[in-house]
Formats: structure tokens, C-alpha cells, sequence
């Protein structure tokens, strides 16, 4: 299913939520009396040697800390252990009972056509998105067959997508019925060699075609018919347009079996961390000893790249994880700004600022990167893709503006444990925004 | 019937069910910007639930649908009172009809995303 809030578009599946729920309490029921039959104190013992400076506690601690957990009640044990079952099971999936992931369009100011690199752009809210079938009597009627939502871009304004996502899932996104990751025309279903989708969560955004390793090519907003669609300059035809989005869960059994169950506590010593520190047992002993466990620190890299520099990951898992009985698609229509007001009879956003005006503010360029997964070669097709600037320059019209960046630009490097809205995002002051 | 967990419960229970290192009171607290003093008399119920503004940040950082949390704080979130006010007599009526309605027959009113033809 597919809904429309807050102008994100919400896929969701009810199917794997409740394979994977059924899974977890299997996995519990067998597994919990095994936990309730454990020593206790041995528990314990390896519990504090593998995680804390044991050796440091004073045997009067050690001993508080003993008693406190032989009068743990087992029910208490049982309900804890369950509850952290489901909980790594189905991290984000509790309230609304689904496999969820949403897809927002956000608002970003187009990078310079200068052949230098650039780092991500920012975010500058979402575009507005709105069913078509609300404006059923002054939307094109084109638009009504293939259904959908739409939302309002002026020529030669750039966009990017936000994906947000606890569960596993495969995203074929295409615009003109062109593929964003291939450059090859749309197919049903997933494919590899080359691999024609992405995958969630490890891939956070997508910002445009992908030409290369590493590199993409900003999406940017053109009429179909002046020819500088990728559609166009593929097929030689103004027939589709717009963004065309589908979305394939992972097999609920494959998603469990590989990324929940090495997960899951399959012993009271595994257990034992977080339930003292969660039913504040001994937390003044747990307190005093200082942890053994190092949070690396996450590694980002800064380099030379073309364009955007942006990776696209290749998908970690065999082919046929993916449930591709289970799937939905969404048309999302592209609605010039101008023609926007006459649908729907509300303004559309304001036109975003240049990439000369955002940087001599001082406000920062983004870096996303991960050296632990693999990436995407690029697409050859796309690469042979002319860009919007240098088309609109050989045809003698009007070039389309492509500002140059007078000074260094501020990166801000985002981690691979994005947490989501909190990066990317950008509200620039009023007097910034006005051309 | 059971009876419904009041905003402090449903707070607390939410958050216990996190990682206790991200979802402390403290830390909690410190992302939605109030103290955490506050925080924990707002799940043990010695404060009423705060303002709108927070309940949201606090649903977001909880993962929660703000709607819920709005409603379990008997606060009606603005965007919907816009809506009310727009065309009180026929959402008042519609509410009404909604209210005798079992959820399954009510979910059938969620609206899709309509495929076409493409």
C-alpha cells in the first residue's frame, strides 16, 4: 500500500511485519527455557568478563550483584527477553504494524555545470506532493491514466530523493521510464549485471543519474519536447516524463534468518547487559567499572570525484532475497511551477537560490561515505548523456544559468548511522532565499 | 476493554523499549531541548504532557505517530483543527459516523496512492 503524508510517499507491507513477528516468537519460546535453566551466577561471571574491567570490583560488589540477580524473578527475565526480541526484530515496525519505507522529493539548489566536483547539496524541505486524482478536472488527462501524485518544479531546478527505512528493500527508480542506475529502459522486476536498483537503508539518497563510480549526475527539471531529457535523448521521444518508483521488500524469512538472528541474545550472558542497565540492577557496580568496548569512529573520505560525488551501493545480498511477489509502484508527475498554481489553485515554493548564493553565506556542503560497502560502476549509457547547460548552449537558445562558486565550500561529512531529518536539512533565512 | 496507557505510561514504555544508551532520560530530554528533571515528572505523571511543539519532537525522536501522542495528551494537533474549522458541520458529522465504525472498516478509509496505467 501506498500513502501520501505529510508529503512523503509511505510504502508499506503488512506481509513480512508478520512473518518476521511469528518468526521472532518461535525463536523465543524455544529459546526461553534454555535462558531459564542457566546458572546464574556463571552467567553473570562471563557477562562482567567479557564487558567490563571484572578484575577492578570489589568482591563486596560482586557479591551484591549476584544476589540481585538470583532473586530475578523469571517472569521478569521471560518478559524482558521477549520484548528484545521483537524489538530487534521489528526495530520501527510496532506502530504501524508493517514493513515501512517512505520516499521524500526535497527541494535543492542546482550544483554549477562548471566540470568541477561537488559535494551534496542541501536540503531545502520537501516539494509538495498531491494525488492527481484531486485535480481530476484541470490535470492532463495522460497524467489521471497513469495515476499517481505530482509536484511543482521550474525548468532547470534540481531535486533530490530521501529514503527512510529499517526494514530491507529494493528501489528501482526511473525517470521517463529511463533507469536512473542503468540508463536502460524500464523492465518489471529486479535485475543484476548491471544491478538496477538500490538498496535500502544502506543507500541513504539519490541525487541524480548514475555516470560513473562514485559519481552522478544532478537531476534537473526540464520541459519534455526541448529534447535535454534523458527519456528524449534515449528513446528520441516526449512520451512519459516524471519519476517512476518501485519498491520489492526483502523475504521476511531471508531478512530474519541473516539480519535478525545473529542479532538475538542466545544466552543469560548475552542477555544480561542490557537488562541490568534497562531494570537498573547493580548500576551502581556496572557504574564503577569502566567498559571495555571502543566505538570506532566512523570513516569518511574527501576526494575528487565529477559532478555530485555520490556512491551508489551494489546490493550485499544474493538476487532472490528480494520478494518480487510483493511489490508497489508509484508515477510521480513533475508539474512545471508555473502551470502548478492553475491545478491546484496553491503557490508553489519559492524558486531556490544559486550555489554561489548558498556558499558566500558560509552555509555547508554535505559528504556522505562508506568504504565498507561496495559500489556501482556507472552507467556508460548515461555518461554519454549531454548535459542540460551544454545542450541549451549548442541549440543557441537561452542558456540555462549555470552559476560558478566564487569561494572553498564548508563540508559537513554525514555518517553512516544517519539518523533520519537530522542531516542534509537546511533553512536558509528569508533575505537568503529572495532572488 | 483495557484501559488505554496515559501519555506518561505510553512515554516511559516507548522509550524502555529503545536502547538505553540513546533513549536515557537525559539524553532524551536533551534532543527534544527540555530538562530531563521535566521529562521524567512527565512520564511518572506529576506534570501534564507539554506543548505541542515538544509532543512532536518527541515522537520523532520516539519513532511515534505524532497523532497518537497528541491524542493520548488530549491535545487535537493544529493541522487537523485547521480542517475541523474549515468545514465544521461536515467533519463534525463525519467524525460522528467514524466513531461507531470497528477499526477495520475504518482503515478501508486510508487512501492509497492510485496505480495506473504507465
Amino acid at each position: 500500500m501506498i500513502e501520501l503524508k505529510n508529503h512523503e510517499l509511505h510504502f508499506s507491507f503488512s506481509e513480512p511485519f508478520e512473518t518476521v513477528r511469528n518468526l521472532a516468537s518461535d525463536y523465543a519460546l524455544k529459546t526461553l527455557p534454555l535462558i531459564l535453566a542457566e546458572d546464574r551466577d556463571a552467567a553473570l561471571d562471563a557477562c562482567f568478563r567479557a564487558n567490563f574491567r571484572y578484575e577492578e570490583t570489589s568482591q563486596e560488589d560482586q557479591q551484591t550483584l549476584r544476589e540481585q540477580v538470583r532473586l530475578l524473578p523469571p517472569e521478569k527475565i521471560a518478559a524482558f527477553f521477549k520484548k528484545k526480541v521483537h524489538r530487534t526484530a521489528l526495530p520501527d515496525c510496532h506502530c504501524c504494524k508493517s514493513a515501512q519505507m517512505s520516499v521524500a522529493f526535497k527541494r535543492t539548489l542546482r550544483v554549477p555545470n562548471d566540470g568541477k566536483d561537488h559535494f551534496l547539496p542541501p536540503g531545502f524541505g520537501e516539494f509538495p506532493l498531491q494525488h492527481v486524482d484531486d485535480y481530476a478536472d484541470r490535470a492532463p488527462t495522460s497524467w489521471l491514466e497513469r495515476g499517481g501524485v505530482m509536484l511543482p518544479m521550474y525548468q532547470a531546478e534540481a531535486l533530490w530523493i530521501n529514503f527512510n527505512s529499517s526494514y530491507p528493500f529494493a528501489v528501482k527508480i526511473a525517470s521517463g521510464k529511463i533507469n536512473a542506475i542503468t540508463g536502460a529502459p524500464w523492465q518489471s522486476g529486479l535485475h543484476r549485471q548491471p544491478q538496477d536498483y538500490l538498496v535500502l537503508p544502506e543507500q541513504p539518497w539519490l541525487d541524480g543519474f548514475v555516470v560513473g563510480d562514485g559519481v552522478v549526475r544532478q537531476f534537473v527539471a526540464m520541459p519534455l519536447g526541448t529534447g535535454a531529457s534523458v527519456e528524449e535523448q534515449s528513446t528520441g521521444k516526449a512520451e512519459t516524463g516524471g519519476i517512476q518508483i518501485q519498491v520489492f521488500p526483502m523475504k521476511a524469512e531471508y531478512y530474519f534468518r541473516n539480519q535478525v538472528l545473529p542479532l538475538l541474545p542466545r544466552t543469560l550472558e548475552e542477555l544480561l547487559p542490557e537488562m541490568l542497565a534497562e531494570l537498573e540492577i547493580g548500576h551502581e557496580v556496572v557504574g564503577r567499572c569502566s567498559k571495555r568496548f571502543i566505538i570506532a569512529e566512523s570513516a569518511m573520505g574527501l576526494g575528487a570525484g565529477g559532478k555530485i560525488k555520490q556512491q551508489v551501493y551494489q546490493d550485499p545480498h544474493e538476487l532472490n532475497v528480494w520478494d518480487t511477489s510483493l511489490t508497489s509502484r508509484c508515477f510521480v508527475h513533475l508539474c512545471n511551477a508555473l502551470v502548478w498554481r492553475e491545478i491546484t489553485g496553491t503557490n508553489p515554493p519559492h524558486p531556490p537560490i544559486t550555489a554561489n548564493e548558498y556558499q558566500t553565506s558560509g552555509m555547508p556542503w554535505f559528504d556522505f561515505y562508506r568504504d565498507d560497502l561496495e559500489t556501482l560502476a556507472g552507467s556508460e549509457a548515461l555518461a554519454k548523456i549531454k548535459t542540460v547547460g551544454a545542450l541549451s548552449a549548442g541549440q543557441g537558445t537561452k542558456p540555462v544559468t549555470s552559476h560558478t562558486v566564487a569561494q572553498a565550500p564548508k563540508i559537513l561529512n554525514c555518517g553512516p548511522q544517519i539518523r533520519p531529518r537530522e542531516v542534509r536539512q537546511w533553512a536558509p533565512a528569508e533575505d537568503v532565499l529572495k532572488t | 476493554m483495557p484501559t488505554p496507557l496515559s501519555f506518561g505510561q505510553f512515554l516511559r514504555e516507548t522509550r524502555s523499549q529503545k536502547d538505553p544508551g540513546t533513549f536515557s532520560v537525559r539524553k532524551l530530554a536533551g534532543r527534544v531541548g527540555i530538562e530531563p528533571s521535566y521529562l521524567s515528572k512527565i512520564e511518572r505523571g506529576e506534570e501534564p504532557p507539554p506543548g505541542e511543539a515538544t509532543i512532536r519532537k518527541l515522537a520523532e525522536e520516539l519513532g511515534e505517530d505524532p497523532d497518537v501522542l497528541l491524542a493520548l495528551a488530549g491535545k487535537v494537533p493544529t493541522d487537523l483543527l485547521e480542517i475541523i474549522r474549515a468545514r465544521p458541520r461536515l467533519f463534525g458529522d463525519l467524525l460522528r459516523e467514524l466513531k461507531k465504525m470497528p477499526d477495520h472498516a475504518v482503515l478501508r478509509l486510508v487512501r492509497e496512492v492510485r496505480d495506473g496505467d504507465w
